[in-house]
């Protein structure tokens, strides 16, 4: 496995956590259905809503890095590229 | 990509080192907080946080090795770059040129002192990294220049070029 595929991997695992983060957002009333959706401010409802924002929060802010640093790279490949063709020409 | 992203690696890190403490957070919560829970079981808050929190540990925890593998590799990669770079050219250069400024001393004794000169003049000038570097470069050189002697010596005769 070279380095892009184990990187790949690794944002299919920040991606994951997520919508991990999105689970948490909605398990209470998923699970226990409406009636639990009167009661997600008690210290359970409070502490995965804060858990679920985070996660989201985080894979959201790391996803946006890892695309931006990968389009800052691209771009200056690509400048490095036209420059070298610009030298090369006649 | 030549050069260590390190902005890159980091934010990875970052990330995914806040949903492993999140992660950790969800599976200690229910006895922190002291969820609500029947007597003979757990509840369903405790489920959803314990094994969300499980969840959330192990992925972030492969995710975060995944990412340490990649910067590994990118290591090896620069390490693998830098070792295959070219030393500084100081000492062959050195002996090169005075194999090459006997060659034409050899050929044309008067000008060949000057430009053998001049070669070590500015091999001189540079700094010189190992010694072996300089020796056995030198070293070769003149075994060269003495095999190449003694054979024009044993074609000319007597006679023949002299230094």
């Amino acid at each position: 496995m070279n380095g892009v595929r184990i990187w790949s991997a690794g944002m299919l695992g920040t991606v994951v956590l997520g919508l991990g983060g999105v689970w948490l957002l909605l398990a209470r009333v998923l699970v226990e259905g409406a009636p639990a959706a009167g009661r997600l401010w008690d210290a359970a409802g409070r502490s995965d809503l804060v858990a679920g924002v985070v996660l989201v929060l985080a894979a959201a802010a790391g996803i946006f890095a890892q695309v931006a640093f990968g389009l800052r790279d691209a771009v200056a490949a690509a400048q490095r590229a036209q420059r070298a063709a610009g030298r090369l020409r006649p | 990509m030549g050069a260590l992203r390190l902005g890159r690696h980091l934010s990875a890190f970052a990330a995914t080192g806040l949903a492993l403490l999140t992660g950790v957070w969800l599976l200690v919560s229910p006895w922190v907080l002291d969820y609500p829970r029947p007597a003979s079981a757990w509840g369903a808050p405790t489920l959803i946080a314990f094994w969300t929190g499980a969840g959330v540990v192990a992925v972030s925890a492969v995710t975060l090795l995944l990412y340490a593998a990649t910067l590994a590799a990118a290591l090896r990669r620069l390490a693998g770059a830098a070792a295959a770079r070219p030393a500084p050219a100081v000492v062959g250069s050195r002996a090169a040129r005075r194999h090459r400024a006997r060659s034409a001393a050899a050929a044309a004794p008067p000008r060949g002192v000057a430009a053998e000169d001049r070669a070590d003049s500015e091999a001189a000038a540079r700094p010189v990294a190992n010694v072996d570097e300089v020796l056995v470069p030198l070293a070769t050189a003149l075994l060269a220049d003495l095999v190449r002697r003694r054979s024009a010596a044993g074609g000319q005769g007597p006679s023949g070029e002299g230094r």
